[in-house]
């Protein structure tokens, strides 16, 4: 007991020593400070740089989702996707079907502007409704004239709506319904092949709100198979074509 | 500012906030640190070493009082000194059996100068001098002190009966030095 008294007494006054200032040697906070400075600073400096790490990511992740909101939503959201069913012919757009009811001849100027590799040629061969998908032999008995022009379009020319959409796959610089000027393609208008996932069966795409709000354009995307003349592949040697083409009321 | 709200900075890394709590804590550790490793600049290294411990660990830390903080810190720069004696292989304690009850007489030190005292302890052999701080003036029990140096209980009974002797006999012969 009394050496415990005694320990609390030593303790105490230990303590009260280092607490005084008065004990040798000289403690210089100064030079050690320095020290310890050095040694927090690059843990700073590191955090720092992970810090704009992350911001970066972030700002490229907003970025992209961003890009992907624009392309999906925006670019992409207006355009209400038409399956066409190739065997009855039946459902299709409205708008357009109306426009060709209204006029017997729709003349377009096409032409091939990007072979969709991407579409794997299995996918094609297995889809029975690809063998009513128009050929090139198809265009041209329907065609009432069939040449290309200067900028290696070819122009098309159709009697009725059915043949305009069964040979909804090539890119339109124009489409004339009697001979006036119905569709016109936007120069800064980029073709891009269809991915793999997007089924043959998205025929036409009409930017039916544009139509119903604006109507400064309606959007009919092209997909077909066809053989250019100077080239006799057979049919599952033919890539796909793909076209997008916007409609200037 | 208080230490509660000086504490809440360094948990933001505030580098304003370390400093002053470096400030005001350093030349207490480095007088702890002091206690244990007899070499200067050794100490400046370990007060160092503790205060980025200190820097990197504080957001654990729960404050209840400046208390609570001064004794978290002597513990972390403790923690430190014992690292460096261990691996300095600075203990040279050797057991002995049959640790005897402590005999010799305590008073005249707990009589002496505040001063006196921590230099009277800072001049045992490394040995004595770790347990003796830890056992008597930072009240560890012998468990905790043989756990914390790696040997056994009996030999940290021994040493801090060791330590005792070797004051006792400092006192005798250098009584005019360390005046009660």
């Amino acid at each position: 007991m009394e050496a415990k008294k005694e320990y609390i007494s030593i303790s105490e006054k230990v303590a009260r020593a280092e607490r005084s200032g008065n004990l040798a040697p000289e403690w210089n906070p100064d030079t050690a400070w320095q020290r310890l400075e050095a040694q927090l600073m690059p843990v700073e400096e590191k955090k720092t740089v992970i810090a704009w790490y992350w911001k970066a990511a972030a700002i490229v992740f907003l970025m992209g989702l961003t890009f992907i909101f624009l392309r999906e939503v925006y670019f992409y959201r207006p355009y209400e996707k038409i399956v066409i069913n190739q065997n009855e012919n039946k459902t299709y757009s409205s708008e357009l079907a109306q426009v060709a009811k209204d006029e017997e001849n729709i003349s377009l100027d096409v032409a091939v502007v990007e072979n969709s590799e991407k579409l794997p040629r299995e996918v094609l061969h297995d889809n029975e409704n690809l063998e009513r998908i128009v050929s090139n032999e198809r265009l041209a008995s329907n065609s009432q004239e069939s040449k290309t022009n200067d900028e290696g379009y070819q122009k098309l020319s159709f009697t009725n709506e059915i043949d305009l959409l069964k040979a909804t796959s090539f890119k339109s610089k124009s489409i004339s319904l009697n001979g006036k000027p119905l569709t016109t393609i936007k120069e800064d208008f980029t073709l891009e092949p269809v991915p793999v996932a997007s089924s043959i069966k998205e025929e036409i795409v009409i930017d039916k709100k544009e139509v119903v709000e604006k109507r400064p354009t309606k959007g009919i995307k092209f997909k077909f198979f066809t053989r250019s003349e100077s080239n006799n592949k057979t049919r599952n040697e033919r890539p796909p074509l793909v076209g997008f083409a916007s409609i200037k009321n | 500012m208080d230490t509660n709200s000086l504490v809440g900075a360094c948990k933001k890394q505030d580098s304003k906030a370390q400093k002053e709590l470096y400030e005001r804590y350093s030349e207490l550790l480095f007088r702890v640190c002091y206690r244990y490793v007899k070499n200067r600049f050794d100490v400046e290294d370990l007060v160092i070493s503790s205060f980025m411990k200190i820097f990197k660990s504080i957001s654990q830390f729960e404050y209840r009082d400046e208390k609570s903080l001064e004794g978290w810190m002597k513990r972390v720069v403790i923690n430190e000194s014992l690292m460096l004696l261990r691996k300095n292989n600075s203990f040279h304690m050797i057991a002995e059996s049959g640790a005897e009850e402590l005999s010799c007489d305590l008073s005249p030190i707990s009589a002496m100068q505040e001063e006196d005292i921590y230099n009277l302890i800072s001049e045992l052999p490394t040995g004595y001098r770790t347990v003796f701080n830890l056992y008597v003036v930072e009240g560890y029990s012998h468990k905790e002190i043989a756990e914390k140096l790696e040997i056994s209980e009996n030999t940290s009974r021994t040493q801090l009966k060791k330590a005792r002797n070797s004051l006792a006999e400092m006192i005798q012969k250098e009584g005019g030095k360390y005046g009660s």
